[in-house]
């Protein structure tokens, strides 16, 4: 008997005891509720939790960019050396570029007269086609000129390496006098532009190819734009005399070729006229 | 004999770095020549390593021999970067180099050039010689 009531006993003083704990506990949390929250605020957990919250949303915001910048056209100044290319890749079997050549050294000569006409730190590039189809001209290439030079031309000229230097200078002229853009007269809008959720505008991009052959090889330059080029490059080479009586016999020699081969009756289209330069270069007779 | 990337190198031989394509399509040579057979085409950003060998005689200036997955082979120096080249996920600098495919991915895809045009635009770097006026000292 008495050992059961010892195990009431414990019992109840259990439950008697459990009971405190709880509405301590109660009391307890009740208190510190306002305290627990200062504490957050001073551990900067809600500081943190926004900052992490903005990290998560520029990072989506960063994605979406980068995904946008997928679809981005080239920016201008990646465009034309990049739409030159594609025209010599795409016309690889009409300009006949890739055949087999020694370095003919021309770069060399072709520093040195861009140097002696002040013209430094110019980047070229030059290609040299087994075709007559273009016998010199000189298209864009970013920061650089891309120079096209026919061998069958070089050869039926039997031109030297000042000469064909000669050649490209004047090329470069009128590819800086901006000639060569203005005749293209093509749509470059979509240049630096975005097309995601529109399909990629290849159609601009087939005129822009068509164009250079047109302009490289049937329309060329007119009168106005080739008696500017001759003017500038009388302006260059007038402290070289050497260069400029180079220049003048250079032109004679051309307007020969193109009055006898036929090959080269398209020339004078192209560049209007190499006789016509060499009046406008030709000091004027004073009457006496 | 040390075997590296499948290949058994003699002991003559060794990789001494590394270098990455930058121009958009290219060629490795069968010899340092830019006329000579092209063992394989490659495009922007392709790894290789570059290779010393005793077996190479003269290598002509600008030219590195260099193995490219399986085959072994020449390029030009001036046509590769020591650092993998820039894409549309990176800043660009003005003097960075990067991979134009890369840049502008979904363009460039969208051209769906064929075998032919990627053999032509890497043999048009071949192609090109480059040449640079001088800046005058004290100019630059």
């Amino acid at each position: 008997m008495k050992f059961i009531s010892l195990i009431l006993f414990l019992v109840l003083s259990s439950i008697s005891y459990s009971q405190d704990q709880e509405e301590k506990e109660f009391n307890f949390s009740k208190d510190v509720l306002e305290n627990i929250r200062d504490e957050i605020k001073s551990d900067k957990l809600l500081e943190h939790k926004i900052k992490k919250e903005k990290k998560l949303q520029e990072k989506k915001v960063q994605v979406k960019q980068l995904e946008k910048a997928r679809y981005n056209y080239p920016a201008k100044n990646h465009a034309w050396k990049f739409l030159s290319e594609y025209w010599l890749v795409k016309n690889a079997a009409n300009l006949k570029w890739d055949f087999s050549h020694p370095d003919y050294g021309i770069e060399k000569t072709m520093e040195s007269l861009l140097e002696s006409v002040g013209l430094y730190g110019r980047k070229f590039k030059i290609l040299v086609l087994n075709s007559p189809i273009i016998a010199h001209a000189a298209i864009p290439s970013d920061d650089e000129v891309l120079f096209l030079i026919s061998l069958p031309f070089m050869r039926t000229l039997d031109l030297s390496k000042p000469e064909i230097s000669l050649l490209l200078l004047e090329d470069m002229v009128r590819l800086e006098l901006g000639h060569f853009e203005t005749n293209l007269k093509v749509d470059m809008q979509w240049v630096g532009s975005n097309f995601m959720g529109k399909d990629t505008n290849l159609s601009s991009l087939e005129k822009i190819l068509k164009r250079y052959t047109e302009v490289l090889t049937e329309e060329g330059f007119n009168y106005k734009q080739q008696f500017e080029t001759t003017k500038k490059m009388d302006v260059y080479l007038k402290s070289s005399p050497l260069a400029w009586s180079n220049y003048l016999k250079l032109l004679n020699k051309i307007d020969t070729l193109t009055k006898k081969n036929a090959l080269y009756k398209n020339y004078i289209k192209i560049y209007p006229s190499p006789e016509l330069q060499v009046q406008w270069l030709s000091p004027k007779k004073r009457i006496p | 004999m040390i075997s590296l990337n499948g290949f058994t190198q003699s002991p003559h031989e060794k990789v001494v770095g590394v270098r990455y394509f930058s121009e958009i399509f290219g060629h490795i040579h069968e010899a340092p020549d830019r006329n000579s057979t092209s063992l394989t085409g490659i495009m922007c950003g392709t790894k290789m390593q570059v290779i010393e060998s005793k077996k190479i005689e003269k290598l002509p200036d600008g030219w590195l021999y260099v193995e490219v997955g399986e085959e072994r082979g020449f390029i030009k120096q001036e046509f590769t970067s020591d650092k993998m080249p820039k894409s549309y996920r990176d800043e660009v600098g003005s003097g960075d180099k990067f991979c134009f495919q890369g840049m502008y991915p979904k363009f460039f895809s969208d051209l769906n050039l064929n075998i032919s045009e990627q053999y032509y635009w890497g043999k048009l770097y071949d192609q090109y010689t480059k040449g640079e006026s001088k800046v005058p000292v004290g100019n630059k």
